[in-house]
């Protein structure tokens, strides 16, 4: 009798989780952070980490002290505020400097694969840990 | 005068070392002590001969020797003196004999505790030897820095601006050593494989690996810190190629640290350890190749050189040789023991691994894919910061998740419903608490849930201080005496109290990175001297300019006074010198720490009339970024040093150990 009782308490710990995790997600998605941002400069923020600065061997715009990052970054500001999208700025860019200008390569043609590298290897690491997890058990087996 | 010593020395030194090869090998096959003690003695010779090289270098830079080739490239007349006993790491020939010479230190220390008798370490002797001659050879004959030159100039070229910095004290020589550190494991784990004596030298192992994986972590946290104060963008971390080159390794001896504790409780993983130490080793020297070859370009590349292909060269002998052997003794390898169940610590561990590996491969990839484009279609692109963002974070989100729940799981088997019961309250109370911080700090949700992941790790670890310290009933219940029994008890198990410890601030470090990327805030302001702006809760008046000529830059200073909450907080500057010689741009910016939260601005263009443009950023919860690394290394101090381990200190007493 006693242990049933028990049990039964440990199935309602148990079910605790759920109601607790249900509540951390709801206050922390809906938690309203103010940033002090406007909209359009959280959209320059963002942009900029995706343009490279020309000139630099490994920067992007965000990040280089150069005066033609400083121009760019300047060009995207009014755009921005001219209304244009962020494809069609970062369009524009490429018509101009050629695919160079993107800090990382766009999800077709040549940059595809290397969005796909990523799939295979996590892939790959998987059977790698099945492998592992299962080899070492067969081995016990046989000695 | 100096030039000819340096070289005759660093010569004289290669000398040594082949002999002392020589001798090893034969000492082995031989099986001849005396052999083996020449060799030993040889060795040392190397590394005195090697520091004095060194020294012969530092002095020609400090006497302004501008008949040496390299001095004359790279310090002047007009550079501060504190850094001419420094410069000479900042080219490629330098810093060359910066590696030998720190490697010639680590075989010396690691020879130095080996009885001569043991053969597992003059195997491993015989490994890091090998790399000892490749690494000195290149240097003494492609990259002297104790070449000439022709004529010998008034005043010599100078550094990279960048260079002139406090960093440059400690970051470039700490990373090089733990990047050339890498063989020491290497070296160890292949002589282990050798022997067939697993056992007893897998304490040297782990200890040399986690020394050296400190040696790493402190060599990033000082690179991003450097980045973040002198590069002047208000970032850390931009996933360039050079420091993905060096994050690399770190990554794999990170993976490595673990899976040996696996191995020294469990006795299981053998032949997976060495593929990690291979790929290690592998990886660090993709590190050098990327670092001196100039392949791909970066920021970073102070060092490049035409010394690519003979890295090139070396790393595919060594890997192709590594593999093969990997391959021959592998049957050797196999471990009798099995994991029992997916929720076990070792599976964890497990887990742990592999996906820490997937975080370097992919880093790779990203790093070397632009050479394929360019190779194979023509085509210059550019994989930056979006890609790493998007494809490592969330992995790297994961392992954190991993390292909180790991350290706490049975070794073994446990099961789901008993595991649960145990976590729940600490689960609900670490919610709690993390909301509460979030509110108090106004965090965003990625805060919040990182904030989650810190303290379920923490209180868990603190419960275990507590049941251990607090609870024994036999213990008199005072202070002092509690405060000895910590110390005891942290060096009775000191491995594992050293990595919780670095978990700790492996999670802070997590927090700063959540902070800085998800809270962070940055707007330009155009600001006339006497004006005043507004950024969040901060009020600052950019007050005037001032503009310093000098021989070799011009430095420009602005002063801003800054208020918090309507609290003045004093007045700040910040710097930016202009090298017109290297064409180039040194930023200073203006950091003001405040409580966890940093005030960063810098100046980026000024007019004639003294007005500017400054780019402010809030960078909240980054110095937590800093703290934590202090307490990630004293956490491997912990577990390293034997002061703190106390079956060390027993074995040395009975004498075990030599």
């Amino acid at each position: 009798m006693k242990k049933q009782l028990k049990s039964i308490h440990l199935y309602k710990s148990y079910y605790l989780v759920i109601p607790v995790v249900l509540c951390f997600v709801l206050v922390s998605c809906f938690y309203n952070q103010q940033t002090n941002l406007t909209e359009n400069e959280i959209r320059y923020l963002n942009l900029e980490t995706k343009i490279k600065c020309p000139i630099c061997p490994a920067e992007t715009i965000a990040e280089s002290n150069t005066k033609i990052a400083k121009d760019l970054k300047n060009f995207i500001k009014t755009k921005i505020d001219d209304g244009w999208s962020d494809k069609k700025i970062t369009e524009f860019l490429v018509s101009k400097y050629g695919i160079e200008i993107l800090a990382s390569p766009e999800k077709k043609g040549i940059g595809l694969f290397l969005w796909i590298i990523p799939i295979i290897i996590l892939v790959i690491a998987f059977i790698t840990f099945i492998i592992l997890y299962f080899n070492v058990r067969e081995k016990r087996i046989y000695s | 005068m100096l030039g000819p010593l340096g070289d005759l020395l660093i010569k004289l030194s290669l000398g040594v070392y082949i002999y002392s090869l020589i001798s090893l090998i034969a000492g082995i096959k031989l099986n001849d002590i005396r052999l083996l003690m020449s060799s030993r003695f040889s060795t040392y010779s190397g590394f005195v001969l090697m520091i004095f090289s060194t020294i012969c270098l530092i002095f020609a830079f400090v006497t302004h020797d501008y008949s040496i080739q390299y001095v004359a490239d790279h310090s002047s007349n007009a550079m501060p003196m504190i850094y001419t006993w420094i410069a000479f790491y900042s080219g490629n020939e330098g810093s060359l004999l910066f590696i030998c010479a720190s490697l010639a230190v680590l075989l010396f220390l690691f020879v130095r505790n080996q009885s001569i008798g043991d053969m597992t370490s003059n195997y491993s002797t015989v490994f890091v030897l090998l790399f000892m001659i490749f690494l000195l050879g290149t240097t003494s004959l492609l990259a002297n820095p104790f070449n000439l030159s022709e004529y010998t100039p008034e005043d010599g070229q100078g550094i990279n601006p960048l260079l002139l910095h406090f960093g440059m004290f400690i970051h470039p020589p700490v990373q090089m050593i733990g990047l050339t550190g890498v063989i020491v494991p290497f070296a160890i784990s292949l002589g282990i494989v050798i022997s067939g004596d697993m056992d007893s030298k897998l304490n040297l192992l782990r200890k040399w690996s986690i020394s050296i994986w400190m040696i790493l972590t402190a060599g990033l946290a000082l690179g991003s810190w450097w980045a973040y104060t002198i590069l002047g963008w208000g970032g850390y971390w931009a996933w360039d190629p050079v420091e993905n080159s060096s994050l690399m390794p770190w990554l794999i001896m990170t993976a490595l640290i673990h899976s040996l504790i696996v191995q020294r409780k469990r006795n299981m993983f053998k032949g997976w350890n060495i593929f990690l130490v291979i790929f290690a080793f592998f990886m660090a020297q993709m590190g050098m190749f990327i670092n001196r070859g100039g392949t791909v370009p970066s920021v970073h590349s102070f060092a490049s050189s035409s010394l690519g292909w003979t890295f090139l060269i070396f790393m595919t002998i060594s890997t192709i040789f590594s593999f093969c052997f990997f391959i021959y003794y592998f049957p050797k390898l196999h471990s009798p023991k099995k994991v029992n169940s997916l929720l076990s610590r070792e599976s964890f561990i497990l887990i742990q691994n592999v996906l820490f590996l997937s975080v370097a491969l992919i880093t790779l990839m990203g790093t070397i894919y632009p050479v394929f484009t360019q190779s194979i279609e023509n085509q210059e692109i550019y994989v930056g910061r979006e890609f790493y963002d998007t494809v490592n974070a969330p992995i790297l989100f994961v392992l954190m998740i991993v390292l909180s729940i790991a350290p706490f799981i049975p070794w073994k088997n446990t099961s789901i419903k008993s595991y649960l019961r145990k976590k729940i309250p600490i689960v609900t109370f670490s919610i709690l608490l993390s909301i509460f911080t979030s509110w108090l700090i106004n965090g965003h949700y990625w805060v919040t849930i990182s904030l989650f992941i810190f303290y379920f790790a923490s209180l868990q670890f603190l419960l275990e201080l507590y049941r251990i310290i607090i609870l024994p009933k036999n213990s008199k219940f005072n202070f002092s005496g509690k405060l000895k029994n910590i110390f005891k008890i942290l060096g009775a198990n000191s491995s594992r109290y050293g990595g919780l410890i670095s978990h700790t601030g492996i999670l802070l470090v997590m927090l700063g990175i959540a902070g800085t990327s998800f809270m962070g805030i940055e707007r330009d302001f155009a600001l006339e001297p006497g004006q005043k702006a507004n950024f969040k809760n901060y009020e600052f008046t950019y007050i005037d300019s001032v503009i310093t000529t000098k021989s070799d830059h011009t430095n420009y200073k602005a002063f801003m006074e800054i208020k918090k909450n309507g609290k003045n907080l004093g007045t700040f500057f910040t710097s930016k010198s202009y090298y017109p010689r290297f064409d180039m741009n040194s930023t200073k910016a203006g950091i003001i720490e405040f409580g966890l939260e940093d005030f960063y601005f810098s100046q980026s263009i000024l007019s004639e009339d003294n007005s500017a443009i400054f780019e402010v950023k809030i960078n909240p919860l980054v110095s937590l970024i800093w703290y934590g690394t202090i307490i990630v290394i004293i956490g491997a101090l912990v577990s390293v040093l034997p002061y703190f381990d106390r079956s060390y200190a027993k074995s040395k007493n009975s004498g075990e150990i030599k």
